[in-house]
């Protein structure tokens, strides 16, 4: 079974892309569409669910939209993947950069470029051979606690003052100079 | 002692799930105080530590970009964000985008003298997102700024790389 999932948004192109390809390709297709206003004719879809897992789990290969919410849900299940941008958003660019990015890192996603090419994908996809995915330790949660619990830096007092102090010297600088011309 | 009290500003869809991440990964240790956006009705329930919630008008533009619009939707959020802010008197307040953040950490720091954390979005690899941008030179060495790619430490240079959430 090939599972797609386009988020809580909407995603028409590749939606409407897969159910073209839909009758060409041997294995069942189940869609989550999101809010999108097109509907499959040629496979299964459904809306929304309160969660994925059942289909991650049952799913021979997954191919998902580039949020990077769905993307590192997928990557936990450690299963190879077909990520698609999405251009639709605020921000048309940055599901590119970041699948780029991703990608790069961890072998199981496969990033499809061209979604008018979908179907070679999916043949590359069945031959892949993924690398397990190192995660990226995140320290932000010690950061912050770290940042709290340190007190107020007094530095900011002193670099204050040491600014007032460098401004009056330069100031007095110019005054003894100007001082020592009228002098000669 | 007394629990550091932290607000919370959370925005939607994605800059929730990462930011309820590190309030999970937080604990218990402070006291939480939430702001939404008056136009996001999912981020609510998601909330696994208690807190109280406030909402606050939103600002977000995402295309439209007329001044009087932007005007028109500043002030009475302002007013908003000024009177919550008053009631919450936070020492330290969190973001990560979007646009509502804006306002509300410049206030949080100027007005109340609250602390400001912020971090990227972890789908910025290269380039900066909008709220980052225009936040950026408000924090000095009193505040927190954190990044989730190491790529991106290039344009913020006072910046943490943290590792990423996901």
């Amino acid at each position: 079974m090939i599972f797609v999932t386009v988020g809580t948004g909407k995603f028409e192109e590749l939606v409407k892309e897969i159910d073209r390809i839909a009758p060409k390709l041997k294995d069942k297709i189940i869609i989550q569409i999101g809010s999108g206003e097109y509907k499959p004719k040629n496979c299964e879809w459904f809306r929304f669910a309160p969660s994925l897992d059942y289909y991650y789990k049952k799913a021979t290969l997954l191919i998902s939209h580039g949020g990077p919410g769905i993307v590192f849900e997928i990557l936990d299940t450690g299963k190879k993947y077909i990520a698609c941008a999405n251009r639709d958003r605020t921000d048309p660019q940055h599901q590119v950069e970041f699948l780029e990015a991703i990608s790069k890192e961890a072998t199981s996603i496969i990033y499809c470029k061209d979604i008018s090419k979908i179907s070679s994908y999916i043949q590359k996809a069945k031959k892949h051979k993924p690398k397990k995915y190192k995660k990226v330790k995140c320290c932000m949660d010690k950061e912050v606690e770290k940042y709290i619990t340190t007190k107020k830096p007094k530095q900011s007092k002193a670099k204050l003052l040491f600014k007032v102090i460098k401004s009056y010297v330069t100031l007095v600088n110019i005054i003894i100079k100007s001082g020592a011309k009228n002098v000669e | 002692m007394v629990k550091p009290h932290v607000a919370i500003v959370l925005g939607s869809g994605g800059h929730t799930r990462q930011m309820l991440r590190l309030v999970d990964n937080l604990g218990k240790k402070y006291k939480y105080t939430y702001l939404i956006a008056d136009t996001d009705k999912t981020s609510e329930k998601h909330i696994k530590i208690r807190g109280k919630v406030y909402k606050i008008k939103d600002t977000r533009l995402k295309t439209d970009t007329s001044l009087i619009k932007i005007i028109l939707k500043y002030i009475p959020s302002t007013i908003n964000v000024i009177s919550t802010l008053n009631k919450i008197r936070p020492n330290f307040i969190i973001a990560c985008g979007p646009a509502m953040c804006l306002h509300t950490l410049v206030l949080a720091k100027y007005l109340f003298g609250a602390r400001l954390i912020f971090f990227e979005s972890w789908v910025r690899v290269k380039s900066k997102s909008i709220s980052g941008r225009q936040i950026y030179p408000f924090f000095t060495d009193n505040d927190l700024f954190m990044v989730q790619w190491k790529t991106l430490l290039k344009s913020y240079p006072c910046a943490k790389f943290v590792g990423r959430l996901g």
